[in-house]
């Protein structure tokens, strides 16, 4: 922290964006951790230089630096929001936990019809690394924060719509994108769906089945033999996947936006839902958190039935592990590089 | 020259947590009133009146960072489908083709009596509009458009100006009514100003819906059509194509190739040929039009924001409005306060003698000029020049303890009186403040 901040700037001359350097007298003085930093000066100021001009300048966020692909929705430092329009997208699933995979998995291919799709995706603002990625369906663009959106039903994703990081074998599979947005959205893309899909995260069909929605894609799945919901991957095999999945793709993509998707959670996943609106928004469920447990206070199958809006999920993603890391330098750090700076004036 | 602004930051040393930001709002140096003759040599004080705001270290710090606010930037209104660059408050906006009702009055806008008929239809081609939203220094958006012959693919594009009228040549829209209608709209709460779509849906609708007139002359289409650049054209008759097409319209055109054709209705006759245009040639003629000698813009220079003009003044003045306006509820305003510094009658005498202003000081009381003012506060300037670094470094000690008080919490106005002479004598003095002479 930055203690015995002291600053003085007396100026002996109008300012004009066409006047010479102004006479000034100035002052500076503070401390960072236990060292003194103190200096003055009485001369020409160069209009270029300043001290509090160098602290602004320092920390001044460049949110775009380039031309973008259209459809941004919202942006802001280390985070971009874009969403997609219907379209057939190819699932390439690979039957087997990560762990488990090898060169004799068999990869089974899906041509899916998805609906409007809702990227979150946050980055490193100043390498543009992506750091993670969610994604919605939307049964239409999005036109407003109160907008519902949607589980994806898609492997690898958690039920609050983010995605298990993929791993990759080289870094130019990480670092070749272009340092700017549209390489962090071309990643975040890749990221999806060009890296594979394995039987890692199952959650969301479950829910699928769960919530019925959408029972077009279930027709296959109800053949089979029902799912024992508390066992591992709460009992969707690579069978069941597979089903639903095969199911998908028979939809015409010019129906895809009649379908019901389900709901997602808050958070990673809907058991963990009750204690973010116990801390968060007790409201939703009328909570009063003086006296409720928030583990008995929410039935679950309560939590299966509560829809999103996009104005929730990003409270929640706010909240979340990977709310987005702004980047900023420490102060400390800005204060000596201004210091450095005003003392080269 | 004298002193013209004054600043000043100070964090509390019990409390690491608070600071105060001193700023003088006035300085100025009067001779004061003598009570024989307004035109005699008097005493001259110089008075700096300033305000103060108190707030928290993480306010400070939270402006210096310019941290984003998450929640307003990510849940406010989305933003248009084709925003394709951003920087700040502005927006690259891309529209892909489109056909557009020309509704041209051939006056200026104080001439116009009724809203002019549909003239014709043309095809707009793709436009990359630059729309600056409102800020807290600048309450109106502004928009300007260009043309360009396909989706943009980089800031280094070239653009040109539009060719619709009501344009000034830098791509500026004339927006004219528009301007008041939309403060009008927001009042109404018909228009959210926050919303960059329904900010850029609100000008550009009004701009291509509502008329254009000859305000800022025809605009770039005469330049098309005199140049016969892609199958723009004064003459359609020469342009046998263009004839038939008018033709099986049953478009009809005055033959503006006469000498006196009136300017309007060459520029309507403009008009005509370009809705007789499919959007391959309307697409052309933008690249062709690029590629002559004319003005035209890159993104990169329209968003490239002088950063390094803002000075060292300026930025102060733009962190302490950014904490002012941050909404926490820890940024107070402090009390007002002032310093006074009073220069003698003696002292004002002695420096004029030594400029040969009066030959004595002896004399003095006979000494009537109508620019007695002038002579006596410019007596003080020049003190104040030459004594420069005492002076700031007496007026840095009084912004100290000024500040000192405020931290300390204190709320009444803080004023502290000096004689110059005792500045100058005790040296000492301008670091202590521990004179006699000191009000508080």
């Amino acid at each position: 922290m930055i203690t015995k901040f002291k600053y003085s700037y007396i100026s002996y001359d109008d300012e004009h964006r066409w006047n010479e350097d102004p006479l000034v007298d100035l002052s500076l003085s503070y401390n960072s951790h236990q060292i003194d930093y103190s200096t003055s000066m009485s001369d020409k100021l160069n209009k270029e230089k300043g001290f509090i001009k160098s602290l602004l300048a320092n920390n001044k966020q460049k949110l775009i630096s380039d031309i973008v692909p259209p459809a941004i929705k919202y942006r802001s430092n280390g985070v971009v929001v874009f969403e997609r329009p219907p379209s057939y997208q190819v699932v390439q699933y690979a039957p087997q936990n990560v762990s488990n995979l090898d060169d004799d998995t068999p990869i089974h291919v899906y041509r899916i019809p998805i609906p409007w799709q809702l990227y979150v995706i946050t980055y490193n603002p100043d390498k543009y690394y992506c750091n993670s990625v969610r994604m919605y369906f939307m049964k239409s663009s999005l036109h407003s924060p109160e907008q519902t959106v949607y589980m994806p039903p898609i492997p690898n994703f958690f039920t609050n719509g983010l995605l298990c990081r993929p791993m990759y074998d080289s870094m130019e599979d990480v670092d070749g994108y272009s340092k700017d947005l549209s390489g962090v959205i071309a990643s975040a893309y890749d990221w999806i769906w060009n890296s594979g899909f394995n039987h890692d995260l199952t959650e969301n069909f479950y829910h699928v089945v769960r919530q019925k929605k959408p029972v077009e894609i279930l027709s296959l799945y109800n053949r089979l033999q029902e799912v024992n919901s508390s066992g591992y991957f709460r009992g969707i095999t690579p069978t069941h996947l597979k089903a639903i999945l095969e199911s998908w793709e028979k939809i015409d993509l010019n129906n895809i936006l009649d379908l019901d998707w389900p709901n997602p959670s808050l958070t990673q996943s809907f058991e963990e839902d009750r204690n973010y609106y116990f801390e968060h928004d007790p409201e939703r469920f009328d909570l009063d958190t003086d006296y409720e447990d928030s583990i008995e206070s929410i039935d679950t199958a309560d939590l299966y039935k509560e829809s999103q809006t996009y104005r929730q999920m990003i409270h929640a993603f706010l909240c979340d592990s990977d709310s987005p890391d702004t980047g900023s330098q420490s102060v400390d750090k800005s204060f000596l590089e201004a210091f450095n700076s005003f003392n080269n004036s | 020259m004298s002193i013209k602004a004054i600043k000043y930051f100070r964090q509390s040393d019990s409390n690491h947590h608070s600071l105060v930001a001193l700023d003088a709002w006035q300085i100025r140096v009067r001779k004061d009133a003598a009570a024989e003759n307004i035109k005699n040599i008097n005493s001259v004080t110089f008075k700096v009146l300033g305000n103060s705001h108190t707030f928290y270290y993480s306010d400070f710090i939270k402006a210096i960072q310019q941290k984003s606010n998450y929640v307003s930037d990510l849940t406010g209104p989305p933003l248009p489908i084709a925003v394709r660059a951003i920087q700040d408050n502005i927006y690259a906006i891309e529209r892909p083709p489109f056909k557009t009702s020309v509704r041209l009055t051939g006056a200026r806008a104080s001439r116009v009596k009724k809203e002019a008929s549909i003239l014709c239809e043309v095809w707009i081609p793709w436009t990359v509009s630059i729309l600056t939203m409102p800020t807290e220094d600048n309450h109106g958006p502004s928009l300007k458009m260009f043309y360009n012959d396909g989706p943009l693919s980089s800031l280094e594009d070239l653009l040109i100006t539009p060719w619709t009228p009501n344009f000034h040549y830098s791509g500026e829209i004339c927006l004219g009514q528009t301007s008041s209608n939309f403060m009008d709209a927001v009042a109404q709460n018909s228009v959210n100003p926050n919303s960059v779509t329904e900010v850029y849906h609100y000008l550009v609708n009004d701009y291509f819906n509502g008329g254009w007139n000859l305000d800022l002359g025809g605009g770039l289409i005469s330049t098309l059509c005199n140049y016969s650049i892609g199958k723009f054209t004064n003459n359609i008759l020469q342009d046998p194509d263009l004839h038939a097409r008018a033709k099986q319209r049953k478009i009809k055109f005055k033959d503006t190739t006469q000498i006196r054709a009136r300017e309007s209705t060459r520029i309507k006759n403009a008009y005509i040929t370009w809705s007789l245009l499919d959007l391959s040639e309307v697409l052309n003629a933008v690249t062709l039009y690029r590629e002559t000698n004319r003005p035209h813009f890159k993104l990169n220079a329209l968003f490239d924001k002088d950063e390094s003009a803002i000075s060292e003044k300026e930025s102060i003045r733009s962190l302490v409005r950014s904490i002012y306006l941050s909404n926490s509820s820890s940024v107070k305003n402090g009390p007002d306060w002032d310093i006074v510094i009073k220069f003698s009658k003696e002292t004002i005498v002695a420096e004029l003698v030594k400029d040969n202003v009066l030959s004595s000081a002896e004399g003095v009381e006979d000494f009537t000029s109508i620019y007695s003012n002038s002579l006596c506060e410019q007596a003080a300037l020049r003190l104040i020049d030459n004594n420069q670094e005492l002076f700031s470094s007496f007026i840095r000690a009084a912004l100290e303890f000024i500040s000192v008080s405020i931290l300390e919490g204190s709320t009444d106005s803080q004023k502290i009186e000096f004689d110059f002479e005792n500045i100058i004598k005790n040296k000492e003095a301008s670091h202590s403040l521990e004179g006699e002479n000191i009000t508080i």
